[in-house]
């Protein structure tokens, strides 16, 4: 009758079910167990960075990349491989691409290709994109064998066919080309390191920090600093600080900060504007209110990050919120707009909301079409804000909504259903875990609304817990409280820290990056300054230094 | 324009780009005109894959009897098992007219799953094993194959025999599924198309009916110059990275290969109209594709064609979609709380015939395309495409709410070009010959073996397939 449940967790990080020489975000002091491996010495014979495969662009980063290199801001690409090994499908997509920004060339930079594709033969002109464009797609100069390759691209196919074609070619082949697909870094020997270990050199460090910080190429300045040698100590820092208030990190940290919230979907939810919801229980609940959700909650990061001091810990803690009518209406704001095109800013309730949280975007992502899902929502808090690890659920645990109501005869509200399906020994060790956590939120419903009595059940609601897994584990009676917790949590810190290594080297960092990892974590958790955090991971080795042996992750 | 194809039911000859045939006969059709070549044998395979398993009581070593938490039901099985003939059963019902160019089949597992898997089984084990059989590699964040799927084993096959322009083609009606089954080699896995519209320009790119537009001659000529310099470079490059990175490289060249067999092998054939609308959700889409998969076989533009159905719910049937499926992970999933004394026993008629209409018009695409290939206007001697073809339609699991690997549902359709005896069910259940209705439930037969049967009824000679789980080689015993 019961659903099962696997006992994966131990109330901690659970290490052992990691990839041998896995590093988990649990540096930083959280007296949490061992990583499964030793710990790279840190500051001893030099930098060690763990073998990584080489990486292509995302789909983000080629569209970003493809209107910043011609200066087409409306060129729209459709290239959405995110398989490991590209697919045909996504090669037939990068010519597609090639082949829909060439027809658009009108709207290229004015400059990129000296003349017009369409006209007289100009071999000047080839010439010109060969030196100029090729460079910028492949974000550093030239090798004399790609000079000569280009070269005869161009010259083949004019002679085959014509000037039109030839140039059509020729660009095409820059923008298909593996320097401007793929991320290459080859590096520089580094002395006193062994021969596996080497720096990035400047371009592909200019490189690895716009894709970091911007999903996109480097700028002018970016390259010129590059190519004058200026991308060390000071000069890396300060062109990473320069580039971090240029709206293009903002946009990265906005993606980020969506992923990271999963609203985006995942394996047991949908995406923020792909939820469905009860008509007769939330008829509020329209393609227009999932829209707003999402501008406030957005409005909500940059207000946090850009507008005030960045930290990192007001994400939980500030009350701030960006409403319309509507929004105002679901989180009982008395002093919000009339209307649904008039947006203010405004204060909540600091005993009924606080940060990302308490959200209507987050609480209705993390929602069944009628009731709220403490499971799903203390599972998230686990896993991505602490970087838990619950294993697998068990063959038997059931996807079923537990949505409380009549229970053989008895009306229990859905943390009392909860509880009960939850309650066997083989799922104690994780749902101990899980309702403790999810519990807190059970004031919310399914769109986010805060209530006292469960809207379906009719039962008053507990929204009584206790964070666990934390370094600042506690009781609490609500997700304010809870939030709380987690905006003093070093564990949460350096879990946020985590993911954003992550992102900058492309994979999970390895027992060899432990150095780094727990450098870039340290500070972060000192200070809770995100722009600092990026500067850290820029500064940090393994972020400058590759290693090219091994067949590592 | 509106959605759905038309097609001429024409079928013009084939030739290459500079009017030189293909390795094929020559072949010129009018409406209702006979076979003019000489081959016989199967031509095609087909794939249809449909997430989330099927109606059923599967368990691990038994079937549930439906006494208990969860339903007893198995609708993948024939309403009389016992009958000599093929009686189909309520989720089959659509195929009705095909009945007798299908082989229905039980108690075929899926080895790799159960040996390699999480407790005989899991989600992305089973997505990774279910149509390759091959060993399973965890090293990732997600599992991977470490072997091909059966498509692309065929698609490599007859493209040595038989080439057309395209070795495979794949869609995919989209939705939550727990990863694509379709392995090109180890490690590459392969997603499908999701657009019909991005799906028909690809395939019909430069298909006519008569002379070619020279602006688009002109276009292939600049493909094929891109094509010769990025093969070029792409090998330079290969020399450049590391061994591991080697595969992705070479992946990279394999497919600039395959584009550049598509520019030089230009097919003239009447295409069906375009598609230009596409909005909708999986009824339209999943039409489109059908009437695609349809179409391109029907112009030889392929040999081999996939349709993938992610785990969707349909609120367009006739039922609907409850409330509480948000997924349809989530409707299959109360097969086991639906039973008389399972929490959600009061749900068990409006779970039924949700998940019913569900699998039913997940059927409903199968028939559309056996429709198609079916049709009489386009003959191959006295054979219909279907009969010149195999299907084989699958899930990764049978019972999807106890994510197990065995018991694989299987559908057979078309005659392999007369290779295979059609009209029949088969019940590998080591207990079912003594008691077709048993509860009991062990089979030696696995996917391993239905593969290596797929092979042999196109004429090839392997033994094995996969991996070493796999109780026996060979094929599956009465099949072929």
């Amino acid at each position: 009758m019961m659903t099962g449940c696997y006992t994966g967790a131990t109330g901690q990080a659970a290490h052992d079910d990691e990839a041998p020489g896995r590093v988990d975000g649990d540096g930083g002091g959280d007296g949490d167990g061992d990583d499964g491996g030793p710990n790279a010495a840190c500051g001893g014979d030099g930098p060690v960075v763990a073998s990584r495969p080489m990486r292509r662009l995302t789909p983000t980063q080629y569209q970003s990349t493809m209107r910043d290199l011609l200066g087409d801001a409306e060129l729209s690409t459709e290239f959405d491989d995110v398989e490991v090994v590209l697919t045909e499908r996504g090669v037939r997509q990068l010519r597609t691409g090639a082949e829909r920004a060439i027809e658009r060339i009108a709207n290229w930079e004015p400059g990129l290709v000296p003349c017009d594709i369409n006209g007289p033969e100009d071999a000047t002109c080839a010439n010109a994109v060969i030196e100029s464009l090729a460079p910028r797609a492949f974000r550093r100069p030239l090798s004399d064998e790609e000079r000569a390759w280009l070269q005869s691209v161009y010259e083949e196919t004019a002679e085959a066919q014509d000037f039109q074609s030839a140039m059509e070619a020729l660009l095409s082949t820059i923008l298909q080309a593996p320097a401007f697909v793929y991320h290459t870094e080859v590096g520089t020997a580094v002395e006193g390191a062994s021969d596996d270990i080497r720096a990035l050199d400047d371009y592909e460090l200019a490189s690895r920090l716009s894709y970091f910080l911007w999903d996109s190429m480097p700028d002018a300045e970016l390259f010129e600093a590059a190519g004058a040698g200026l991308l060390t100590g000071e000069g890396l820092t300060a062109q990473a600080e320069r580039m971090l208030v240029d709206p293009r990190a903002q946009a990265k940290m906005q993606a980020f900060i969506w992923s990271w919230l999963q609203l985006d979907g995942g394996r047991a939810h949908f995406a923020l504007g792909e939820q469905t919801k009860s008509g007769s229980h939330f008829p509020e609940y329209t393609p227009e209110l999932v829209d707003a959700m999402g501008v406030e909650l957005q409005a909500f990061v940059e207000h946090t990050l850009y507008d005030g001091d960045g930290n990192f810990s007001e994400l939980f803690t500030s009350t701030d919120a960006y409403v319309n009518a509507s929004l105002g209406d679901l989180y009982l704001a008395n002093d919000a707009p009339m209307t649904d095109e008039e947006w203010a800013w405004l204060e909540l309730d600091p005993t009924k909301r606080a940060g990302l949280l308490t959200r209507l975007a987050f609480l209705s992502t993390f929602a069944s079409p009628e009731v709220q899902s403490p499971i799903r929502r203390g599972v998230f808090v686990y896993e991505q804000m602490l970087c838990g690890h619950l294993g697998e659920p068990p063959p038997n645990a059931s996807d079923v909504p537990v949505g409380g109501g009549d229970v053989d005869g008895t009306v229990l509200s859905v943390r009392e259903e909860v509880e009960l399906r939850t309650s066997e020994a083989e799922c104690t060790g994780c749902h101990n875990i899980i309702n403790n956590i999810g519990f807190s939120f059970e004031h919310y419903d399914a769109v986010g609304r805060w209530r006292s009595v469960e809207l379906t059940s009719g039962r008053f609601i507990d929204a009584s817990g206790r964070l666990v897994g934390s370094d600042v584990d506690d009781d609490v009676t609500n997700a304010v409280e809870l939030s709380a917790l987690l905006a003093d949590s070093a564990k949460v810190k350096n879990c946020f820290a985590q993911r954003w290594v992550e992102q900058a080297i492309g994979s999970m960092p390895s027992v060899e990056d432990a150095c780094s990892v727990e450098q870039i974590q340290s500070r972060f958790s000192e200070t809770g300054d995100v722009a600092e955090l990026m500067v850290a991971i820029a500064m940090s080795d393994t972020f400058r230094y590759i290693n090219v042996g091994g067949e590592g992750e | 324009m509106g959605h759905g194809l038309k097609h001429s039911g024409r079928r013009a000859f084939l030739g290459g780009l500079a009017g030189t045939a293909l390795a094929l006969p020559l072949l010129e059709y009018t409406h209702g005109n006979a076979w003019a070549g000489g081959q016989v044998g199967p031509r095609r395979f087909l794939t249809v894959f449909s997430h989330g398993g099927t109606i059923s009581n599967q368990s691990s070593g038994s079937k549930h009897a439906g006494t208990g938490n969860e339903h007893g039901l198995d609708l993948w099985r024939p309403a009389d098992p016992t009958s000599p003939s093929l009686v189909l059963g309520p989720i089959h019902e659509p195929l009705e007219p095909w009945r007798d160019k299908l082989v229905l089949l039980e108690s075929v597992d899926n080895r790799t799953g159960m040996v390699q898997g999480d407790y005989q089984g899991g989600h992305g084990m089973c997505n990774v094993s279910s149509l390759t059989a091959a060993d399973i590699d965890r090293s990732g964040e997600d599992p991977s194959s470490l072997g091909p799927s059966i498509d692309q084993m065929m698609a490599d096959r007859l493209m040595a025999n038989t080439p057309t322009v395209f070795d495979r083609i794949h869609l995919r009606v989209p939705g939550h599924q727990y990863g694509s089954p379709y392995f090109r080699a180890a490690g590459e896995r392969m997603g499908g198309e999701q657009s019909p519209v991005a799906a028909f320009n690809t395939i019909f790119d430069g298909v006519s009916s008569g002379a070619a537009d020279p602006e688009a001659l002109r276009v292939r000529a600049v493909r094929g110059s891109v094509l010769n310099g990025l093969q070029e470079e792409y090998t330079r490059f290969k020399g450049r990275v590391s061994q591991r990175d080697m595969l992705a490289i070479d992946a990279h060249l394999d497919h600039l290969a395959s584009l550049e067999h598509q520019l030089d092998n230009l097919v003239v054939c009447t295409p069906p109209e375009g598609i230009t609308d596409e909005s909708g959700d999986g009824d339209i889409i999943g039409d489109l594709h059908a009437e695609i998969i349809v179409a391109a076989i029907r112009c030889g533009l392929t040999n081999v064609a996939n349709l993938e159905i992610s785990d969707i719910i349909t609120p367009w049937t006739a039922s609907g979609a409850a409330t509480g499926n948000t997924l349809g992970h989530g409707l299959h999933h109360w097969a086991r709380d639906v039973g008389p004394t399972g929490p959600y026993a009061d749900s068990y008629d409006t779970w039924l015939a949700e998940i019913l209409d569900n699998r039913r018009w997940r059927m409903g695409l199968v028939a559309k395309i056996l429709e198609g290939l079916d049709d009489p206007a386009f003959m191959e001697g006295d054979a219909t495409l279907l009969d010149n073809s195999l299907m084989l339609m699958t899930s990764e699991f049978s019972n999807g709410a106890k994510h197990h690997a065995r018991n694989q549902p299987v559908l057979l359709a078309g005659g392999a070009g007369g290779a295979l005896e059609t009209g029949r069910y088969i019940d590998y259940n080591n207990y079912a010959a003594d008691d077709p209705h048993t509860l009991s439930y062990e089979s030696d037969e696995s996917i391993h073996n239905l593969f290596v049967s797929i092979l042999n009824l196109f004429g090839e000679t392997d033994s094995t397939f996969g991996s070493a789980d796999a109780l026996h080689e060979g094929g599956l015993p009465g099949l072929v």
